[in-house]
């Protein structure tokens, strides 16, 4: 990477938007501070020679409000974007997720927190060049249950929602996209842990039998990840996109 | 009622009362005449009175032209079927017909066929009849002379009806005006009813406004005046809700710019000490807010209770938490999620403050009752404090050791059962076996999925 990434970020209070943009300088980035979606759009339609690649997206912003400048610039790019809302406001956090977005970090934040989800949007940003809703589809159907990737829920047969942390959402993700194939322990803390800002490294063993009891395969011969001995772990069941 | 409403009738609670009490005891009386009048139906028809009348006059021409030692012959052969007729000299029967209205009736129809009889003395009087139950009028017709004839109707009066026959008729009629007058006061108070219910209903979470109801213009004046004090009432929690959800949401920013930038200072004792501070200030607000929210802008949905809890307890055991989970690996309830959430999120975060080792169990009976149970071996509460525990903005600071740092609010326990009305939940406080507070909820309508 010859430049330093280029981060535009949206949000309306001046001193804030003054303190992310330096912080984000600080550690290498370029960041460039805007008040509203009027000059969000200017300065995307002119990049010049620093094309965007991430923008930090307040939701509650004067005029246009952040979820519907979140559509406007998915309809011409897939420009990685993090929503910024006020904690508590999970109806935000879905609607975030659900138009495009690739994250969201709820208010207020930790600088520590805020850099992992950069470095990890930043990332997934350059790894697909495919545009994301290829790379993580609306829904996947296995075995009755169903997986909203992007909303972060899954449910079971019988309809009831069931909740998962971080690592396990991720550690699901991981083994979907790659079902029926052996996926090694060391490959799959990585892949997991590449978009987990502040984990603590848990063993991937004790990721998956939790995993497990919450997809109800207590027994081992039921169980959807089935353990390749000395290797890693499968997803056996059939995975269908919608 | 509606046919109650009648535009004569008075607008007032107080003349309502007394229009009601009016009409029973016009009924009453009403009934009351026309039983007693039932019991003393007379058995002589006109055409009866008529013959009666006539053969008096007879008899008495026939016995003041007769000699006295025939006159009883000649009495006794101008007897007809139903009229007896005698002569004696004197006697002892007194006149009744100025003590009955009745008697008093029949020698005015008595005088009326025969107007002959007005210038005699005639003496009316009633007696048992002699075969059956019913009774005879017994009369005297005084002679010029001073002795009399007697005569005796026979069947003259209905027989009384038995005792028990009168006290039933009179307890159905007093039955009857009874619950009529009870049925109007009825309709009077129903509206004050459905008011108490309305005003009961406020402030909880459906809220329906109160409608002024017809009826009695005191009851129209109290649902006009609740209806008010409703609106009222409601605007003021709306308000205050509003201006609490603002102000939070309004803190976040200022609190998210010290957050930054302390992070960029290079003091690291000071980026220390005043995360704490923020740390306990995002605790304080996300506390206000749930509190003040509670979970009513929530809709139920179907989820995993038991997946709910793992995630909470595996998430901080994973930041070092000494907790574990026990019980099944699923448990299906319908709840609001981010409420029911937050309030098992807030119940363990309490729970961590005071004590080092927490458990949270979850168990389920036969008829879906679920009840989780958040175990810690920190201080406790003792017993006659527990109620106290519950109470808002209330916080328990034991005097040894002063307020403890970090404690937010003060609205744990009361977002809880706050949340818990919401989920007909119960909320029980009590003495854990690890040592310190047991926090248990229990909420209805569990079911465990099946092995399969």
């Amino acid at each position: 990477m010859a430049r330093s990434a280029h981060i535009i970020v949206v949000e309306d209070d001046a001193p804030l938007r003054m303190l992310l943009a330096r912080l984000l300088g600080e550690c290498g980035y370029q960041a460039t501070g805007v008040s509203d979606g009027n000059e969000l759009s200017r300065v995307m339609a002119h990049p010049g020679d620093r094309p965007v690649d991430l923008i930090l997206l307040d939701i509650m912003l004067p005029g246009e409000d952040g979820l519907s400048l979140c559509r406007r610039i998915r309809k011409a790019s897939q420009v990685p974007i993090i929503m910024v809302s006020a904690r508590g406001q999970e109806a935000d956090r879905v609607a975030g997720l659900d138009i495009g977005a690739d994250d969201y970090i709820p208010k207020p934040f930790s600088r520590p927190e805020l850099l992992a989800r950069v470095r990890a949007a930043l990332r997934r940003g350059r790894e697909s060049r495919i545009p994301p809703e290829v790379a993580t589809p609306e829904c996947y159907h296995f075995n009755n249950w169903r997986f909203y990737p992007r909303r972060r829920e899954l449910f079971a047969p019988s309809g009831a929602e069931v909740s998962l942390t971080a690592a396990e959402h991720e550690l699901l993700l991981t083994l979907l996209r790659h079902a029926h194939r052996t996926i090694g322990r060391e490959r799959l803390l990585e892949l997991v842990h590449s978009r987990l800002p502040h984990s603590r490294d848990r063993s991937i063993d004790v990721l998956v039998s939790r995993l497990r009891r919450k997809l109800g395969g207590v027994r081992r011969s039921e169980s959807l990840i089935r353990s390749v001995r000395g290797v890693g772990y499968t997803f056996i069941a059939d995975v269908e996109l919608a | 009622m509606r046919s109650l409403e009648m535009p004569w009738m008075s607008k007032g609670m107080r003349g309502r009362l007394a229009l009601v009490l009016a009409i029973a005891i016009l009924l009453e009386l009403l009934g009351n005449l026309a039983l007693h009048r039932w019991q003393e139906r007379e058995l002589l028809g006109s055409a009866g009175a008529m013959l009666v009348a006539q053969q008096l006059v007879d008899a008495a021409h026939v016995a003041e032209a007769a000699s006295r030692s025939e006159r009883a012959g000649l009495m006794h052969g101008l007897a007809i079927d139903g009229l007896a007729l005698n002569w004696v000299p004197s006697t002892v029967i007194t006149d009744h017909s100025t003590a009955r209205r009745q008697l008093a009736n029949m020698r005015e129809r008595l005088v009326r066929f025969a107007p002959e009889l007005e210038g005699r003395e005639l003496r009316l009087s009633l007696m048992p009849g002699t075969d059956t139950r019913q009774r005879d009028l017994v009369g005297l017709l005084a002679l010029n002379d001073g002795s009399f004839i007697s005569f005796r109707v026979n069947r003259y009066l209905q027989a009384p009806p038995p005792l028990w026959l009168v006290s039933l008729l009179h307890i159905v009629l007093l039955a009857s005006v009874f619950g009529l007058a009870l049925l109007m006061i009825q309709t009077m108070v129903r509206p004050l009813r459905r008011l108490a219910t309305a005003a009961d209903e406020t402030g909880r979470d459906y809220t329906r406004p109160i409608d002024v109801p017809k009826g009695p213009q005191e009851v129209t004046r109290l649902a006009d005046a609740l209806a008010g004090m409703q609106a009222r009432l409601l605007k003021v929690m709306r308000d205050n809700t509003q201006a609490l959800i603002a102000v939070s949401h309004d803190l976040r920013t200022p609190i998210q710019r010290m957050k930054l930038r302390v992070s960029m200072s290079d003091d690291a004792e000071l980026r220390e000490a005043m995360g704490q501070d923020m740390a306990e200030m995002e605790i304080f607000i996300d506390g206000m807010l749930a509190y003040v929210r509670s979970g009513a802008d929530e809709q139920a949905r179907l989820i995993d209770a038991a997946a709910v809890l793992t995630t909470i307890v595996d998430d901080m055991a994973d930041m070092g938490t000494d907790i574990r989970f026990i019980g099944p690996d699923s448990l299906t309830m319908s709840v609001r999620p981010i409420a029911f959430t937050r309030m098992i999120q807030n119940l363990i975060e309490n729970a961590r403050r005071y004590a080092n080792r927490i458990e949270v169990r979850l168990t389920v009976d036969e008829s879906g009752g679920a009840t989780i149970a958040i175990e810690d071996d920190g201080p406790g509460i003792p017993e006659e404090r527990r109620q106290e525990a519950l109470r808002p903005f209330h916080k328990l600071d034991s005097p040894s050791q002063g307020p403890s740092p970090g404690q937010g609010a003060g609205l744990g326990l009361a977002f809880v059962e706050r949340t818990l009305e919401l989920h007909s939940g119960k909320l029980r406080l009590d003495k854990s076996d690890l040592g310190g507070l047991s926090v248990r909820i229990g909420l209805p309508g569990a079911q465990l999925a099946d092995a399969t």
